[in-house]
């Protein structure tokens, strides 16, 4: 059996990568900027796939590249 | 017109109204203190099927306006319950803790009021027969039709509380997904 897993965010890579703002990411795919900066912080119990979908068409990338799934400690 | 608005709008008409029935309690017990000269009258009209005495003792009147206004308390506090919920749903509160809280305070208090008025008849025929003589006064115990629909209606009042509560948690949840 593998050891427990938990999910890190890694969205503020991923928008230095494309050199993108929170401000403009927010504003293109329909939500708050503060949202923004607890998606990045990994302060959410979830994202919703329509809002996983946006990210994913703003910033040219697929899930994988936003979520991991890393070992608990 | 959207749900919540809607929700909203009908929410503050009925808060009012029952706002209004709260302060209208005491009118029960004031009005007929004042429009009866004689309370025995309409006392007499009520429990027209029962061996009353020709005269009331004073104390009799007494402890039965007692009876009767410790009955108008209780039945204040579902109303007061209400009133808070409905004040939450005007403000456009629906799915929280403080809701489902509130429908069960007044699912309790619908019952509360429905044990009273089961208790409160007794005790009314009970203090209307004391100055009987030894043979004639009367204990009756009896469940009306409308206890019974109160009961029912506490219940599931509650129930709806209950099931309010695990909508709130979810809502709750849901609020933290992005």
């Amino acid at each position: 059996m593998t050891a427990p897993h938990r999910i890190e965010v890694r969205l503020d890579v991923m928008m230095a990568r494309r050199k993108v703002r929170g401000r403009d990411l927010a504003a293109a795919i329909g939500i708050t900027e503060q949202n923004i900066s607890l998606l990045k912080s990994g302060k959410v119990k979830g994202i919703r796939f329509e809002t996983l979908a946006a990210i994913c068409t703003y910033l040219d990338c697929q899930p994988g590249d936003i979520l991991e799934a890393v070992p608990v400690d | 017109m959207s749900n919540t608005r809607r929700i909203s709008r009908l929410a503050r008409i009925l808060r009012t109204t029952v706002l209004l029935m709260l302060y209208a309690l005491p009118l029960f017990v004031i009005v007929p203190l004042l429009t009866y000269p004689d309370l025995s009258v309409p006392i007499r009209e009520e429990y027209s099927d029962y061996n009353l005495p020709h005269a009331f003792a004073t104390w009799q009147i007494a402890a039965y306006i007692a009876v009767f206004s410790v009955g108008l308390a209780i039945l204040a506090i579902p109303l007061w319950h209400l009133h808070r919920l409905l004040a939450r749903y005007a403000l456009g509160e629906t799915l929280s803790p403080a809701c489902a809280q509130a429908l069960r305070r007044i699912g309790q208090g619908l019952l509360a009021v429905a044990a009273f008025s089961f208790v409160s008849n007794t005790i009314d025929i009970l203090i209307l027969t004391a100055l009987n003589a030894s043979g004639e006064r009367t204990l009756s115990i009896g469940i009306e039709d409308s206890d019974l629909a109160l009961v029912l209606a506490g219940t599931v009042v509650i129930l709806v509380g209950w099931v309010m509560g695990q909508a709130a948690e979810m809502a709750d949840e849901n609020r933290s997904f992005i």
